[in-house]
Order: C-alpha cells, then structure tokens, then sequence
C-alpha cells in the first residue's frame, strides 16, 4: 500500500469531484500492484478503497450538502470504469459503495442521512448492498430470503442472505424484505450495521474472480432493526423501489465498461507481435472499439438523466443497454483470451482473469436471463416491479 | 455387510443446498465440518449452516433423482 496517498492530507476531506489523473496515480501506485493478490489470493483492497473514498470517488451520488460533489452518477460510472480497467473486483467493490450510498441518499431518513452519509461517501465507512434477493423477490425470480416482523419501534428480521460484498466487521449494508401482515408487493428497506446482536457473518464459499470482494453469508436471527436504521417503510416502498433500481442497475454498466475497454487493451498487445494471425479472430479490437465507446456514451447520457431525475421513464433503455453490457464483456474477454494465445493461461496474464471477470458483469443481478425476463415483461406492457402487477 | 446393515444404509438420503447446489450426503456426514458419518439432515443443529453459502438446513432439498 502506498501510504504517501492515503495520507496526504490534500486528499483525506476532499469534496471535489475525483481528479482523473489523481486517480489514475492511485490506482496505478496502490491497486495495480495487489491485483494478484486480489485475484488469487482472496485479499481484500480496503486500504485502497479507503482512499479512493478519499480521493472523492463515492461523493458523486450524495447530496452536497452530506458530503456529495455534485458529480452525479456518471462521475461514480466514470471511477468504476476506471478501477474496473485494473481489477474488476475493485470495481464491483466501488459499485458496493456507490449504490449502498445511493440508496440512502434516495431515503427520507433524514437523520440517518445526516449520521452516515458522510462517512460513507468519505470511505470511512464501508458499506456493501444486500439486494440481489429483493429485487429477484420483487421481480418473482426467487423467493425472500428474509422475514420482518413489525415490533415496537422497529422490525425484527429472520433469514439468511447468502452472499453480500464489500462487508466486515464495522461495515454496514442495505437490504429489504418483505413484512409480516404486509402487502405482499411492500418492502422494508434497512441499513445493517455488521456488528449489530442477533446477526452474523460467515465466510463460506471460495469464489471465483471475486474472493477479495470479502463476500459473506449474513444471518439474521430475530434481529432487531431500529426504525431510525429504516430507509424506507412498507407503504413508502414502491416509491422508494422506483427511484433507487435504475440507478442501481445502471451504475453496474461502470464495472463491464472498464472490463472491456482492458480486453481491448490485450487485443492491442498482443497485436504488436501477432497481428498477422490474430487478423483471422472474431471481435478484434477495431470493432469493439466503437460498441464501446457507443456504451460508454449511452451510459453517461442515462446517468445524468437518472441524477437529474431518479424515476426518468429510461429503465426499458437501461435495461437494454445493461443486457448488451455484458453481452460485450463475454465476447471482449473471451476475444482478448484468443488474442494472447497460450499465454493467456498464465496466472500472472490478465486475460484469464478478465475472462472469469466477465461471467461476473453477466451474472450479477441482474443477471443476463433476468435482464431478458424483465425486458421481454416490460415490452409486454408490464410495470417495471412484478410485483406492482 | 449383513441385510440389516444395508437396509439401514439405503435409508440414508442425500440433500441438497438450494441455494449453492452443496450435497449432504447422511451416510458420508460432512466430518470437515463436524457432522458424522451417519448424521441424518434432521439430526443437524438447527444453528448449522451449509459451508459453502451459510444457508442454514431448511433451504436444503431432497435429492431424489
């Protein structure tokens, strides 16, 4: 770890909008140098991630006057592209961050707004996001895996979720579930506070790509959330539910961006001393140059259309441009697999690990089939939550 | 092996995780993981959890094809 950045004091409170060559120093002198370790190692990049939040790359998606830039969400899909072009992982692990501070950005809590955003738009804070099932429950693919039971000033949740990211002890995370008597389409959204009673962490599975994303089973046993950690009620929740899922969705596009533009990057490499046979390949790097840089544009152009207005009538847009996102991640690494040839199998070669990475930006939720599931719904004249129907 | 012995055995059933796709298997137990050879799911603590995704056994399934 460099600690001449984290410690410079010119960085540690910044406000402003993440200077691009200040954080491609960073990411050059303290990432790159642990993607091996991240990769095979299962380590978790928190110094570093502590210091991109301190060199302002979360602030985009909060409010000014919490601790935000007024950068908005491309700013956030501007330093995942970024991060994602040196470790993916790193870069799913700023999407953690961004959306889980999102989400309580576009909460009416107010207090807890005030107690927590900061610190978590800083990097002080770590938080991670939890809901992958309830949108997967919201959207009838799965379902909850968490119970709430209205108690005197709070909720008392039940259930385990298997796999959340960027946690730890002193981290938080957002998740929701549906309530007990509840109407069944309601959610109760909530932070969780990783050291809080009735409520543990586990370290289970050993991943593939992603093991230094320090991603953990949360199991909750008749845990007590207080209503002041509550973003969003039952009958707030529809609502709440419109505002945060296109951005979240969208900001994932910051992950697959970076991913393939590195895939270019190895086409171009490996290039330099096969071009006369990598000419025979499918998806050289000439033509997926324009398919990126025409995403990376639609997706800028959505992000500011979603800062400026969360439930702007693009989730169809987004949607679709999410699913060809990780269509092109497949096809860009797989390419940049058969562009680096048998040396692309090293360990040390970043191809094979952009491959494994890939299958990340396609499967996350939403998944490849869930984004053709919802497409194909939507188009069909369906609400975007299935179960609003 | 004597015919009692087999018949005990043959009830052994094999479950699987629905969340992780992990197999426990009665007859082999899971002693990495503190469970016996011989511990049938509905002996396990209600407090254990599947090793790989730390479901606890009521997501675990019979796996009966």
């Amino acid at each position: 770890m460099n600690a001449a950045v984290i410690e410079n004091p010119a960085q540690a409170q910044t406000t402003r909008p993440a200077d691009a060559t200040a954080l491609s120093a960073l990411i050059a002198n303290t990432l790159a140098p642990l993607v091996l370790d991240i990769d095979t190692k299962g380590t978790y990049p928190e110094a570093f991630m502590r210091a991109l939040g301190a060199a302002g790359a979360y602030r985009g998606v909060v409010a000014p006057r919490l601790g935000g830039h007024g950068g908005g969400l491309r700013a956030v899909v501007e330093a995942m592209d970024e991060v994602s072009r040196t470790c993916m992982a790193t870069g799913f692990m700023v999407w953690c961050q961004t959306a889980a501070a999102r989400y309580l950005d576009q909460s009416s809590n107010e207090a807890l707004k005030t107690e927590v955003l900061p610190r978590i738009a800083s990097g002080e804070l770590l938080a991670g996001t939890g809901l992958s099932n309830t949108v997967k429950s919201c959207d009838a693919i799965e379902e909850s895996r968490l119970r709430a039971v209205r108690v005197d000033g709070g909720y008392k949740v039940t259930g385990v979720l298997p796999w959340v990211s960027n946690l730890g002890e002193g981290h938080v995370f957002v998740t929701g579930c549906p309530v007990e008597g509840e109407d069944a389409a309601q959610r109760v959204f909530f932070l969780v506070d990783c050291s809080a009673s009735d409520f543990r962490m586990v370290q289970c599975a050993t991943f593939v790509a992603l093991e230094g994303t320090r991603t953990l089973a949360c199991q909750f046993r008749d845990t007590f959330i207080a209503d002041a950690r509550v973003l969003a009620h039952p009958a707030e929740s529809l609502a709440y539910i419109r505002r945060i899922k296109p951005g979240m969705v969208l900001a994932q596009m910051g992950m697959g961006l970076g991913l393939i533009d590195a895939c270019i990057r190895l086409m171009r490499e490996a290039d330099r001393t096969h071009a006369h046979v990598n000419q025979w390949l499918d998806d050289r790097a000439d033509e997926l140059q324009p398919l990126l840089d025409g995403a990376r544009e639609a997706t800028l152009k959505l992000a500011d259309t979603i800062t400026a207005n969360p439930t702007a009538d693009v989730v169809l847009d987004i949607l679709k441009l999410r699913l060809a996102g990780g269509e092109l991640c497949l096809r860009a690494a797989s390419s940049a697999m058969l562009h680096q040839g048998a040396k692309g199998y090293l360990l040390r070669n970043a191809a094979q690990r952009r491959l494994r990475e890939a299958y990340f930006v396609a499967i996350v939720t939403p998944a490849t089939k869930h984004l053709r599931k919802e497409i194909a719904r939507i188009e069909a004249g369906a609400t975007a939550c299935a179960l609003e129907m | 092996m004597d015919s009692a012995n087999t018949a005990s055995t043959t009830e052994f059933r094999q479950w699987i995780c629905s969340t992780c796709g992990w197999v426990y298997d009665e007859a082999a137990g899971a002693p990495d993981h503190d469970l016996p050879p011989g511990t049938r799911l509905q002996d396990i603590p209600d407090d254990w959890y599947c090793p790989e995704c730390g479901v606890t056994k009521a997501d675990f399934t019979l796996l009966d094809f």
